[in-house]
């Protein structure tokens, strides 16, 4: 009895660790195959995915910076989507704090509204939002492109966090409340506190999100003040001449500062986790 | 009655923001500078000849040393760079439709001089060609009237494109195939000499379907043009709508053929990278594409030392070559003073020395057709020198699918083209889709 | 709750989200719902044309397709796609040995720009030079002619599912943070009376994931509904028909055919669809949340 259990234990292990060796080795496989591809000459690339490089040259590298300002670019889009990342956070906070708490008549159409928004075809959005710009002198502008991220990353982030702060009890507003507390010191010192992890998730999917927005970088900007990274990449590719290993070194460079944010957050993320995780 | 007031702050300040963003909606010009502090013309200009774009070295030259020149020298360029033909395009479209275009408007083909013509975007030109006569006598009529849109000239065009066959000697030779001179007398023959080919182990053909199926819309083009007068005459038109006529018909039953007998694994659904490679590394005896592939044959990076060396040219079966004008760039300026400006550098883009300037350094075949060839070509560049030459032997020019079919018939023959070849359409079917898609742009 | 000046808090609250949402998508809501009914072309402005665009589209069996596809892929993605989130937030929690690596590495097919994956996956699938041939040949499969994965239309449409479908971190990292707000004395009270591992997911994690798993769902639902880059990057729909969904036909109207009316239209049916989904998981995922138990007290 006492065997059996202890054999299932250990094949119920083995069959996580599976799971985990296995999720991870194709989540990483594609920019592990893209980093030693961008050693390649364009022959390499073009005649065998899965060959060694003959030589670890670095002018894949230095091409990445020839033909495109790249740090220029990533700078842009650090200050841009970082700014979208921090307003859309504050914005959906509030927004999403009252959907979750207090029924009224408009909520029904803000909901429809806002998810109405996450089917619109981006080339539908452009040719108004072109003018609207060009009226409002926003366009080729880093505000501007901070305006139409924060709006973009609204309606996912609202939905997560609609879910978000349903999951946190009304017993402590109320009590707050009961001693008088206002209803802005209730929402500061007691739900936005509880409500971290979540903000803090939004954030990282903000991020991720617009890092890798081409469409409305190409078309609300023409000069080099506003343009991002995946603009940068755009470079690579030209008609008769795809130079692939520079744009692998170029992905390379891009995401792996990437990744580093990434991290970072995540610890916050994982910061607050610690409080409700248990040893399985 | 507080609630009320509640709601309706709300309600009213929703329907604010929303006018707001129609009103600004109907406007929409911006306000560019004419000139900056010390007089000179500023011309703004969205350039796409960058990064690994093949001439943008020559365009770089290019406005150098236009602002050299005596035109030019007041002349001051505000560049917007945008990477790729495709995100050009879509930008350019975006401005035809809800924007300005910049003062000289590069053409990236998509159609773009109809569409901006009709927009009434961009400048008539035919005063200024009819102005400078000696100008415009460097354009035949079929380029000019390629470029024209109800009965006014609106682009200039700046070269002709052209292509052939590019085939590997060592390999003809390993299989006992002695290369026409020019160019093999039909396409039975053609094809006699891919199955010598096949069974030397050697795979003949070069093919692709992704992105727009270039290299099989060349051959296609060839087995149409080709064909009889009926053929060479369908292979000529702008925007045809009927594609079930024999010869188109008969083309793709060849193309279907091709792709099941004579082309590697991964041409269906290839794109033309992979496929180039292929003919570099010597694993395809035949390959059609234009002059400007033979900078890439000594190209350290892409082709193995020595292979320009291996590298012969021949027309298409019969005698036949694509040949068709390139759509002309235009000027997208209002002000007089701009519009002379941008005319300038366009004359200065298409000058005779400039046409071979580029022939050098990217390719690009001259638009005009009695132009002095350097002697130094033929030495530092024999295959250019020979493609010169071998195109005066063409006795059948035709044009090809990406100058003169509808945008989206294209798309339709790149996204068909893998259900024929494995045979999951039948020819005549395949033929009925583009006809289909063809008609979409009538409705 | 009784709040104080509740009404006013609300605007206050809700407003400064509104107005920046109203600036950028309140103009392309009103022109998409209204050119969709008008003649609109790149260079010519919009003309009342009233249901033409529609009765065109409802004509076209490739549009039909679409919204096939469309449908198709909208129910693996919710079904499988955020299961799989939800089975590594799982497993993840219980913080086994390395567990940060792999939550990390399981987000990183999400950081890299789609560009670059259709690159990648184009050539990795290579018949000739990818890894298809030596996995089966590694497998004890041998074949004359291999696959070709995105080329052949037996193939495409399940090989352009997989370019997402495994990679789905985006729904770990929203289940994790959720999970992490779960109450721990729940799990220790539970593991006192003798509950086993499995059942303490079985018996508390899970239901607490109910609502949460319902937002996952609709999010991946309507990321479907508009998901376009992957797929323009690798198979632009085809061969055939094969991979087309709703935003591949809609982009193929409006920059292929220069019908902004067409697409527009495709838009509002995109819309339509999207909307209709929404609405339908809400209903099915709704729990009784607080707001309502309190009102039933």
């Amino acid at each position: 009895m006492k065997q059996t259990s202890q054999i299932s234990i250990i094949s119920a292990k083995t069959a996580k660790y599976i799971f985990m060796l296995f999720f991870s080795l194709i989540a990483i496989g594609p920019i592990v195959w893209a980093f030693i591809s961008s050693f390649k000459t364009y022959a390499e690339i073009n005649s065998s995915a899965l060959s060694w490089p003959s030589s670890f040259n670095l002018d894949n590298y230095k091409a990445a910076f020839m033909y495109a300002p790249i740090a220029k670019y990533f700078l842009n889009s650090v200050i841009i989507v970082g700014t979208s990342v921090l307003v859309t956070v504050t914005l959906v906070a509030m927004c999403a704090y009252i959907i979750s708490r207090f029924n009224f008549k408009l909520k029904t159409l803000i909901i429809l509204l806002i998810s109405a928004s996450l089917m619109l075809p981006a080339q539908a959005i452009s040719q108004p939002l072109f003018a609207i710009f060009q009226k409002l002198g926003i366009f080729d502008t880093k505000l501007g492109l901070i305006i139409v991220y924060s709006a973009m990353g609204i309606p996912m982030s609202f939905f997560v966090m609609t879910s978000y702060y349903k999951t946190i009890s009304m017993a402590l507003e109320e009590s707050a409340y009961i001693d008088g507390a206002s209803f802005l010191q209730t929402f500061w010192h007691i739900i936005l506190p509880l409500a971290k992890p979540g903000l803090v998730t939004i954030a990282l999917l903000q991020f991720i999100n617009t890092w890798n927005e081409f469409y409305f970088a190409l078309m609300l900007t023409s000069g080099d003040t506003a343009r991002t990274v995946p603009i940068a990449l755009n470079y690579y590719m030209g008609t008769f001449a795809n130079n692939y290993s520079a744009l692998f070194a170029a992905v390379v460079m891009t995401v792996l500062p990437t990744i580093f944010v990434f991290i970072i957050l995540q610890r916050q993320v994982m910061e607050s986790l610690t409080a409700g995780a248990v040893k399985g | 009655m507080k609630r009320k007031f509640v709601k309706r702050l709300m309600a009213s300040a929703l329907i604010g923001s929303m006018a707001l963003g129609l009103v600004a909606c109907s406007g929409g010009d911006n306000d560019k500078e004419t000139s900056d502090d010390s007089g000179k013309i500023v011309l703004n200009v969205i350039n796409y000849h960058v990064g690994t774009d093949y001439a943008a070295d020559y365009y770089s030259y290019l406005f150098e040393e236009f602002q050299k020149t005596e035109a030019g020298k007041n002349v001051e360029f505000n560049f917007e760079e945008i990477p790729t033909t495709d995100a050009y395009n879509q930008k350019i479209k975006l401005l035809i439709s809800s924007g300005d275009l910049p003062d000289i408007v590069f053409n990236g083909g998509n159609n773009i001089t109809e569409l901006a013509a009709k927009s009434g975007k961009v400048a008539d030109l035919t005063p200024y060609f009819d102005e400078d006569p000696e100008w415009k006598a460097l354009f035949d009529d079929t380029s000019l009237e390629f470029n024209t849109v109800d009965g006014k000239i609106y682009g200039v065009p700046v070269s002709k494109e052209i292509s052939y066959i590019y085939y590997n000697k060592e390999l003809f030779e390993k299989a006992g195939i002695e290369a026409p001179e020019t160019a093999f007398a039909s396409w039975d023959e053609f094809f006699e000499v891919c199955d010598q080919l096949k069974a030397k182990g050697i795979t003949p053909l070069g093919m692709d379907t992704a992105d727009s199926g270039w290299l099989t819309n060349l051959w296609m083009s060839a087995l149409i043009g080709t064909n009889g007068e009926a053929g060479n005459e369908w292979m000529n038109t702008m925007y045809p709508t009927d594609f079930n006529t024999p010869e188109v018909e008969a083309a793709a039953e060849k193309i279907q053929t091709m792709f099941k007998e004579y082309t590697t694994a991964d041409a269906v659904g290839g794109k033309y990278d992979p496929m180039a490679t292929h003919f570099f590394n010597g694993e395809v005896a035949m390959f059609p594409n234009g002059p400007w592939m033979i900078p890439d044959f000594q190209e350290p990076e892409k082709a193995p030392e020595g292979f320009y060396d291996k590298v012969g040219i021949m027309l298409m079966p019969g005698n036949g070559m694509e040949m068709v004008p390139t759509p002309g760039d235009m000027v997208g300026a209002t002000e007089e003073e701009k519009i002379e400006a941008a005319v300038a550098f366009l004359k200065f883009e298409t000058s005779p020395e400039n046409q071979i300037k580029a022939l050098e350094m990217t390719g690009l075949q001259p638009v005009s057709n009695d132009l002095e060839i350097p002697d130094t070509l033929t030495e530092s560049d024999p295959l250019m020198a020979q493609v010169l030459e071998i195109q005066n032997k063409a006795e059948v020019t035709y044009g090809q699918n990406q100058a003169y079919w509808y945008q989206n018939t294209i798309d339709t023959f790149s996204t068909e083209l893998p259900e024929l070849a494995y045979g999951n359409i039948t020819p005549k079917e395949f033929c009925e889709k583009l006809t289909e898609s063809a008609a979409k742009n009538q409705e | 709750m009784k709040v104080k000046n509740r009404g006013v808090w609300i605007v206050l609250f809700t407003m400064p989200c509104m107005i920046l949402f109203a600036i950028v998508y309140a103009a392309p809501i009103i022109t998409v719902l209204y050119t969709s009914f008008c003649n609109y072309t790149t260079f010519s402005g919009p003309e009342f044309a009233g249901l033409k665009n529609f009765t065109q589209i409802f004509g076209d069996k490739d549009f039909l397709m679409s919204i096939r596809n469309t449908l198709v892929w909208v129910l693996l993605q919710s079904t499988f796609h955020v299961t799989l989130g939800l089975v590594m937030a799982l497993v993840l929690r219980r913080k086994p040995k390395g567990w940060k690596i792999v939550r990390t590495a399981y987000m990183i097919p999400n950081i890299i720009p789609t560009a670059a994956t259709g690159v990648m996956f184009t050539l990795l699938l290579n018949p000739t030079f990818g890894v298809v041939n030596p996995f089966l040949e590694a497998i004890g499969i041998h074949m004359n002619q291999v696959p070709n994965l995105f080329g052949n239309s037996r193939y495409a449409f399940w090989t352009v599912t997989v370019t997402w479908m495994l990679y789905s971190g985006f729904n770990t990292i929203i289940f994790l943070a959720e999970m992490g707000a779960i109450d721990k004395e729940i799990y220790e009270a539970a593991r006192i009376d003798g509950a086993r591992p499995w059942q303490l997911d079985r018996y508390i994690t899970l239901p607490l994931m109910r609502n949460i798993f319902g937002t996952c769902v609709t999010l991946a639902s309507v990321a479907m509904v508009s998901q376009f880059d992957i797929i323009y990057m690798t198979t632009k729909g085809g061969p055939g028909n094969t991979t087309l969904n709703l935003p591949i036909y809609l982009y193929k109207a409006a920059t292929l055919e220069n019908n902004y009316g067409k697409a527009n239209a495709v838009g509002v049916i995109q819309i339509i669809i999207g909307l209709t989904l929404v609405l339908a998981i809400q209903r099915l995922f709704k729990e009784r949340n607080e707001v309502e138990r309190r009102k039933n007290k």
